[in-house]
């Protein structure tokens, strides 16, 4: 009975320190060669597809584009990437790339024009080619060129080519049928003949067979023309290893990148505060702040962001239909109130109403320009005295509407959006003490995106003036949620809730020195126009109706704040410019960074 | 003959009970409010697409609008079901449901398990030495731990661990099975990877559910020693080891039908604490199925849930006549 006891404890003991010692083992494997840890999304299952909306693949690490935009106001400024040069011809209608001799990908065969063909092929029946691309040619092997669509007009269309991603013809030629060309050539039929209508609807069914077999694809390992190439990936975490073969292999000094899953900014934070990455940006409180700050080789950065968090009307709703009731509504929010508990890290509170950042707004319009915005200070008082002259009126600290119902509102926000929740809490807040009882709503992520298309939300928050192209910002106001869509090469307006209009912003509207504008058009213009004048001109009349008529009041701007650890790595580009740290909107940035010659390990 | 014929009439009651628990859940999902497809299709307008190209790149992806007659959809459903297909993901775009659940399963039904195993073994000890020694310091202490860990909630405990030994004190990693620098397979350094990531929501795990367990067992111990066969046997002068074990052995047969629903529900993960570790278990898909209103992997999830727990029902049923000669006579 003894014996047999003593052989169960010693039994335990040895799976005890077996398991510590496995333990131990794994521990220090992970720590004698230390890869560079950064953050990233994975999803469990999904393929090393970048077609596939969660698909495995990570810019400028395991894929390049051909060149990398520098994000900034300048749509036309590039760094290369796969693409040594480009020429721009034809009034900006035509851009041929040149690719580097030599670049391969991981598996050592050739990046070729046949590669860029196969993308455009895939991109277009994936759905993917949102910039009028109308025919591809090889050239020679290291020259494409793309021409526009006949009769269509975008003008950053070059940076719609140099932006794509490019996929090996090895992986993704297997999957297109041999007349994908004429299929494709036969969807974009612009005439009125019945039977070539008729080719043009079945192309198109096909395409769409043909993009959700690209979308599903999974290939059985990851061909990578960036500097590193996947090793391994399990649903929390992804191993990448350096590509011998990458063409600028010998700029990179990181030999491994581990890519930690997140799914909230509390995972994030955690990762922050234990110094498990040694990189990772996060909308974050001031105690997280502070508290990842005191680990040690945690160094924080923050780099200007293109939006800003909004406070959005729908027109469809009274009394937001009233100009007054929503110029009132912008002089009783304070902004500075809401920034410093919505986003108190890294907000800055707008300064001009206008449907740009602060940074868009100094960079687009004049100082005089600018003095001609309202600047809608605090003054509760101005506010009151707007609704009074509306007919609103205050009972026993109430505001009542003109028919003597009291006024009452919800305020719907994304729920998982921390900041969002955080922000319309106060502004919900500064309504109430006001005198308009407001409640937030908080809703999900998908209910939320769609009850807001369906024009379900009177008031909600909304991320408006995206950048750094000023057609993007306004086209988050006047675009397709106020109904203007490009149909068949024409730009059509619906006043239809259902037909996705819930925004509802009147077509026509007068400012001062301009006279009556219509924002729907004057906003496709700043895709369509190639004449820097006329670019001016459209975005100062846009930033004056947004200013006046106040489709959305802007709360604050976005920084994107986070930390790098350099307990194991250096030489990151804290002190380079915005542009470079901000890893020209790649995410993780990482990868550009070290494309650039950052980050080296201690010695 | 009789045993067949109970055997039989248990497996049916379980099929008719999957499809009423899948057709409600069919209809339940679609109730809630909110459209993937569309929010997708918002999404890509949001970010600039144009609207043809946003719903080109949709119909791409998902193959389809959800909104044809519910009715059509339910028939359909039920139709590939028939044929054990749980159909495609939405949110992951073209991923087989099938596979999602596949890859999640295993590290559930490791985790729990493990986790059910040590909170139960040490649930039950503690619980008898809390019954029979309930007057002296050790069966007080018993019962004053139980109690507590009894009533801190699981969230507040996973989240506590979270924070003490992965941020705090970097003991332990979180969110990941094991580490992906090492190929998986059945080497030492792949399961001590496994075994080193899995411990925190094991031991979360096993201590949220370690005092209920205690409790459980104490009063069913207790209410054992009362019994009349228990005097006798003191009277007849046997020992105390012995005595322990008949009432051990009685006491036992109330858990044994939690202990077989528990392992029913192990399908459907430990949401909570899966969520908190972002351990890649059925709960965290489920989790995140919800939150992305995919209602094939819902559907897939909630269905081998209800299976799992149905199952273990009728296993409880008939393996409870087996370990209570009583149940078998009657």
């Amino acid at each position: 009975m003894k014996s047999r006891k003593i052989k169960m404890i010693a039994a335990g003991s040895a799976l005890m320190t077996s398991l510590a010692g496995l333990s131990a083992m794994s521990a220090s494997a992970a720590t004698t060669v230390p890869p560079l840890a950064t953050i990233a999304q994975i999803t469990q299952g999904a393929p090393m597809n970048m077609f596939n909306p969660n698909g495995l693949k990570w810019g400028a690490l395991d894929e390049m584009p051909l060149a990398f935009p520098k994000n900034t106001a300048d749509m036309s400024a590039f760094f290369p990437g796969l693409a040594k040069s480009w020429k721009i011809t034809n009034n900006g209608r035509t851009v041929t790339v040149f690719l580097r001799p030599g670049a391969k990908w991981s598996n050592g065969q050739p990046i070729t024009a046949t590669d860029l063909v196969t993308t455009a092929a895939c991109e277009f029946a994936a759905g993917w080619i949102w910039w009028d691309l109308g025919s591809v040619k090889a050239i020679n092997q290291y020259e494409v060129q793309y021409t526009m669509a006949p009769g269509a007009k975008f003008n950053i269309f070059p940076f719609g080519v140099l932006t794509q991603t490019i996929v090996p013809t090895s992986q993704y030629a297997p999957l297109l049928p041999k007349n994908v060309w004429t299929l494709i050539k036969q969807s974009q039929y612009a005439g009125t003949d019945k039977a070539q209508l008729a080719l043009q609807t079945k192309a198109q069914a096909d395409l769409t067979l043909l993009g959700k077999k690209i979308s599903a694809f999974a290939p059985k390992t990851d061909v990578s023309s960036g500097p590193f190439v996947i090793s391994g990936v399990n649903p929390g975490e992804a191993v990448l290893v350096k590509n011998p073969d990458f063409y600028g292999a010998a700029n990179i000094h990181v030999n491994e990148v581990v890519l930690r899953n997140y799914t909230s900014n509390q995972g994030i934070w955690n990762y922050m505060i234990g110094g498990q990455v040694n990189q990772a940006t996060s909308s974050m409180p001031t105690s997280i702040k502070q508290r990842a700050a005191q680990t040690p080789g945690n160094v924080y950065y923050q780099v200007p962001s293109y939006y800003a968090n909004s406070l959005m009307f729908n027109e469809h709703v009274y009394p937001y239909n009233v100009l007054k009731v929503r110029q009132a509504l912008a002089y009783m929010i304070n902004r500075n109130t809401v920034q410093a508990i919505g986003e108190p890290v890294s907000g800055s509170p707008v300064k001009y109403i206008d449907g740009m950042t602060n940074q868009q707004t100094s960079d687009t319009l004049t100082p005089a320009e600018q003095a001609q915005l309202t600047l809608y200070r605090y003054n509760p008082a101005k506010a009151a005295k707007l609704l009074e002259s509306a007919g609103f009126k205050k009972v026993n600290g109430q505001w009542e509407l003109p028919n003597g119902k009291p006024w009452t509102a919800s305020l719907y926000v994304n729920s998982s959006y921390t900041d969002w929740v955080q922000g319309a809490s106060v502004v919900a807040n500064q309504m109430t003490q006001f005198g308009i009882k407001t409640s937030p709503v908080l809703i999900q992520p998908a209910q939320f995106a769609t009850e807001q298309s369906q024009g379900k939300f009177a008031l909600s928050f909304w991320t408006i003036a995206l950048g750094p192209d000023v057609y993007w910002a306004f086209g988050r106001l006047y675009g397709g949620l106020d109904g203007y869509n490009m149909i068949g090469g024409k730009l059509s307006y619906t006043s239809s809730v259902s037909k996705g209009n819930w925004v509802n912003f009147p077509q026509t509207v007068a400012i001062p020195t301009y006279g009556s504008v219509q924002p729907g058009p004057l906003t496709n213009n700043l895709a369509e126009a190639m004449s820097p004048t006329v670019l001016h001109s459209d975005t100062a009349k846009l930033a004056l109706v947004s200013n006046r008529y106040l489709p959305a009041i802007t709360l604050w701007s976005g920084m994107q704040a986070g930390f790098v650890n350099t307990t194991n790595y250096t030489d990151f580009p804290l002190h380079s410019s915005p542009v470079m740290l901000a890893g020209v909107g790649f995410y993780p940035p990482v990868g550009f960074w070290m494309l650039q010659g950052y980050i080296r390990p201690k010695s | 003959m009789n045993y067949l014929k109970f055997l039989a009439k248990k497996l049916l009651g379980g099929l008719a009970m999957v499809y009423v628990v899948v057709t409600f859940t069919f209809f339940l999902i679609r109730l809630m409010p909110g459209n993937p497809v569309l929010a997708r299709l918002t999404s890509l307008l949001q970010s600039g697409v144009p609207y043809q190209a946003a719903k080109q790149q949709v119909a791409a992806m998902y193959g389809f609008m959800p909104h044809g007659p519910l009715i059509v959809q339910y028939f359909d459903y039920l139709g590939q079901l028939l044929h054990l297909n749980l159909g495609l993901s939405i949110a992951y775009a073209g991923v087989s449901v099938t596979h999602i659940l596949m890859s999640a399963a295993p590290w559930t039904i490791f985790m729990v398990l493990l986790g059910l195993f040590f909170s139960f073994i040490l649930g039950v000890a503690a619980g008898v030495v809390a019954a029979v020694w309930r007057n002296s310091i050790i069966g007080q202490s018993s019962t004053f731990l139980a109690t507590l860990l009894h009533g801190i909630p699981q969230f507040m405990l996973a989240l506590a661990f979270l924070y003490l030994f992965t941020t705090e004190w970097r003991l332990f990693p979180f969110g990941a099975p094991y580490d992906a620098a090492i190929h998986p397979g059945f080497s030492p350094a792949f399961v001590g990877s496994v075994a080193y990531h899995a411990i925190l929501p094991i031991l979360a795990y096993a201590i949220s559910g370690y005092g209920g367990w205690t409790l459980a067992m104490k009063s069913s111990v207790i209410s054992v020693l009362g019994d009349e066969y228990i005097l006798a046997a003191e009277l007849r002068g046997l020992t105390r080891g012995i005595r322990i074990r008949y009432v051990a052995r009685n006491a036992f047969l109330p858990l044994f039908t939690s202990l077989t629903l528990s392992l029913g529900f192990m399908f459907g993960g430990a949401i909570v604490i899966e969520t908190i570790f972002d351990y890649p278990g059925l709960g965290y898909l489920l989790n995140n199925s919800i939150g992305a209103q995919d209602y094939p992997v819902m559907q897939g999830a909630f269905l081998i849930i209800t299976a799992a727990v149905i199952v273990s029902n009728i296993l409880a049923d008939l393996l409870y006549s087996l370990i209570d000669p009583r149940i078998r006579r009657a």
